[in-house]
């Protein structure tokens, strides 16, 4: 995958908006047919980064390229391949749903109405698409907006916090149409949420993003192997703690009970009967060991050193 | 471009701002109408319908003469009089009836008190949100993020106000034809009217009713485009439509306020919203700053014009879109 050209690629991007730095020297790349996830706590920039990949404004520093065309420099090109909802989709609700769509497809040459119907039915909405946007709910609007994100046949589609006031049915629905549209068409999504359980459900890779920087991209499985736990529980906890020390790093976690008997660790794959042994050596009752996959709260808690992510 | 431009008329027609507009246009119209029709049977009772129109013209002159003498006035309202008096004799000396009514009559009246509030209030109402309202509502984030340079979208909103005014002033005169020539009749397009466009001399001349319509209505229009300019400008600049119309209102009405107290103010001819009464030079009334010429409101108003368009321009393209 990785040899491929990007669709997608931020280099370098800052932001200061009116002397407040908000984005800073942020990097990434999406590559043909991924799910990217755009992982972080709400005011921690992912917005303002996804209005300047689209060009709604302007990077103080570095430079986005969409298929290879700046976007500052080639936007018409830039914007040709790339298809958008920022924050919510807003439309005009004195129009119908039909009505919106047709002012996108009268804006970009070469769509026809052949495409129109195409994407409608893509997302579900042929029964209500000449109904007032006025009269839609938020998860028809949710529908519409991708709509005309599609119209264009883009090679990047941006959803922005799509889970956003779905309910639990929605949301699974969502995810599995992104899906759908990455592994069918080859669409490279960038899904950005707050939402940990569902970046994780469906994205290949994530960038971790907090404060207007990125804290680490990689693939989901690589970023939960690599932080894997190691939990212990062994009474007495104090005598345990050194020994389990001397092999392994201790973590301490933010939900950690004072009086609980569990410590947890970094999991460096190396052979724990060795430290069992070293225990048990020393008159201490090991009751438990397990080896755990961290949830991305555990990784984003460990990446923030303790800020939580809502 | 033209499929942009039609797809900001379906914009502007489908909120029915412009329906509001042309309600508004109907109203006024009908009123202004039935007050002329009031005034004239006044006219016809105090006189009588088979009195000569000459003598009914003398007797104005002579009342309006006392009412300059007798009246403390300031001292725009007195030239004001001065003109009009001076104008009632040239008729009589012409053996013209000023006061000859029918639908082009009415549409002249109408034109010549328009130009400087109600009209520029009909554009700002229809181009404050043109822009503004597009941001305030999120909806730019879509229009903006299409392979359409933005300069080009800008251009078919700016256009699509100019076609918003032109269409306001034909509105305006066949609503004016209609109602006056259903009232009045629909003759006097070439009775001569007097008009002094202090271009060359101070003379006055007479020219047929359609053609001082034509010049009256190009005016207004020119007119009309620079505050949808100015307009424009702000609904680029402003968030909330209201602000916008707010802005405009205040500018607008200040104006019709300073063309009369103004005259002792010089640099008040530079504002733009003295400069809105270009019908006035056509009718010969004095202009609210001595001095000010028909070239230098017309000049006056396209600077301010071009300039906010220029701007509007360059801070669009710039923007950021938060
Ligand atoms: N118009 C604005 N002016 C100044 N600061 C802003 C503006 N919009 C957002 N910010 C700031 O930028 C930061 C990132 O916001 P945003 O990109 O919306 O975050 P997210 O989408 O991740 O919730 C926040 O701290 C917010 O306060
Ligand atoms: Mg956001």
């Amino acid at each position: 995958m990785t040899e491929e050209r990007p669709v997608l690629s931020v280099q370098n991007v800052s932001k200061t908006i009116e002397k407040t730095p908000i984005i800073h020297d942020l990097s990434f790349d999406l590559y043909p047919g991924e799910v990217f996830g755009f992982l972080g706590p709400n005011g921690s920039g992912k917005t303002t980064t996804i209005r300047m990949i689209v060009g709604l404004i302007k990077p103080t520093e570095g430079a986005v390229t969409i298929s290879g065309h700046d976007v500052q420099k080639q936007f018409v090109q830039a914007m040709q391949n790339i298809g958008s909802i920022v924050e919510n989709p807003e439309m005009y609700d004195y129009l119908s749903g039909w009505e919106n769509l047709k002012q996108y497809q009268r804006m970009i040459p070469g769509i026809t109405e052949k495409r129109m119907h195409e994407v409608i039915k893509l997302v579900g909405m042929t029964n209500r698409v000449h109904d007032l946007v006025r009269t839609y709910s938020l998860g028809m609007r949710q529908r519409l907006g991708i709509a005309q994100a599609l119209l264009n046949e883009p090679k990047v589609l941006i959803l922005d916090e799509p889970a956003n006031g779905l309910d639990p049915k929605g949301i699974r629905e969502m995810r599995e149409f992104i899906r759908t549209l990455a592994e069918e068409e080859g669409l490279s999504v960038l899904v950005s949420s707050h939402l940990l359980s569902e970046i994780q459900l469906m994205c290949d890779r994530v960038a971790i993003i907090s404060k207007g920087r990125i804290l680490a991209v990689d693939h989901v499985d690589a970023l939960l192997a690599e932080k894997g736990r190691v939990i212990w529980q062994a009474s007495p906890a104090e005598k345990a703690r050194p020994i389990i020390a001397k092999h392994l790093q201790v973590i301490e976690t933010a939900e950690q009970q004072p009086e609980a008997e569990q410590i947890v660790t970094l999991d460096d794959q190396s052979d724990l009967a060795i430290v069992n042994e070293a225990l048990v050596a020393a008159g201490v009752k090991v009751h438990l060991i397990e080896r755990r996959l961290p949830s991305l709260e555990d990784l984003f808690l460990d990446l923030t050193g303790g800020e939580s992510i809502d | 471009m033209i499929n942009l431009i039609y797809n900001e008329w379906i914009k502007l027609v489908r909120k029915k701002r412009f329906y509001v507009v042309g309600l508004i246009v109907i109203l006024f119209i009908g009123m202004f109408a039935y007050a002329q029709l009031v005034q004239e049977r006044n006219a016809e009772e105090r006189f009588g319908s088979d009195v000569a129109w000459e003598e009914q013209l003398e007797e104005e002159i002579g009342s309006l003469e006392s009412r300059l003498e007798d009246t403390e006035m300031p001292e725009g309202f007195a030239e004001n009089f001065a003109a009009q008096i001076e104008q009632q004799r040239v008729y009589l000396e012409e053996g013209v009836n000023p006061n000859e009514t029918g639908a082009a009559m009415f549409l002249r009246m109408f034109l010549d008190n328009s130009g400087d509030l109600f009209i520029p209030l009909l554009v700002v109402v229809v181009t404050a949100d043109l822009v503004s309202s597009e941001r305030s509502s999120g909806t730019i984030k879509m229009l903006l993020t299409r392979p359409v340079e933005r300069w080009r979208i800008l251009l078919s909103k700016y256009l699509t106000m100019v076609l918003s005014v032109s269409l306001i002033v034909l509105f305006i005169s066949l609503v004016s034809i209609v109602i006056a020539g259903s009232l009045f009749g629909f003759g006097g397009w070439t009775q001569p009217i007097i008009t002094d466009f202090s271009l060359s001399s101070a003379e006055l001349t007479m020219i047929p009713h359609w053609q001082y319509i034509l010049t009256a209505a190009g005016l207004t229009w020119f007119a009309a485009v620079a505050v949808g300019s100015l307009t424009f400008l702000l609904s680029v600049l402003l968030k909330g439509t209201a602000a916008v119309m707010g802005f405009m209102l205040a500018a607008l009405i200040s104006g019709t306020i300073l063309s009369v107290f103004v005259s002792n103010w010089e640099t008040a001819k530079y504002l733009f919203m003295v400069n809105l009464n270009l019908t006035n030079y056509l009718s010969g009334q004095p202009p609210p700053v001595e001095g000010m010429t028909l070239l230098f409101s017309i000049g006056v108003l396209f600077v301010w014009g071009a300039l906010a368009t220029l701007l509007a321009f360059r801070r669009f393209q710039t923007m950021d879109m938060l």
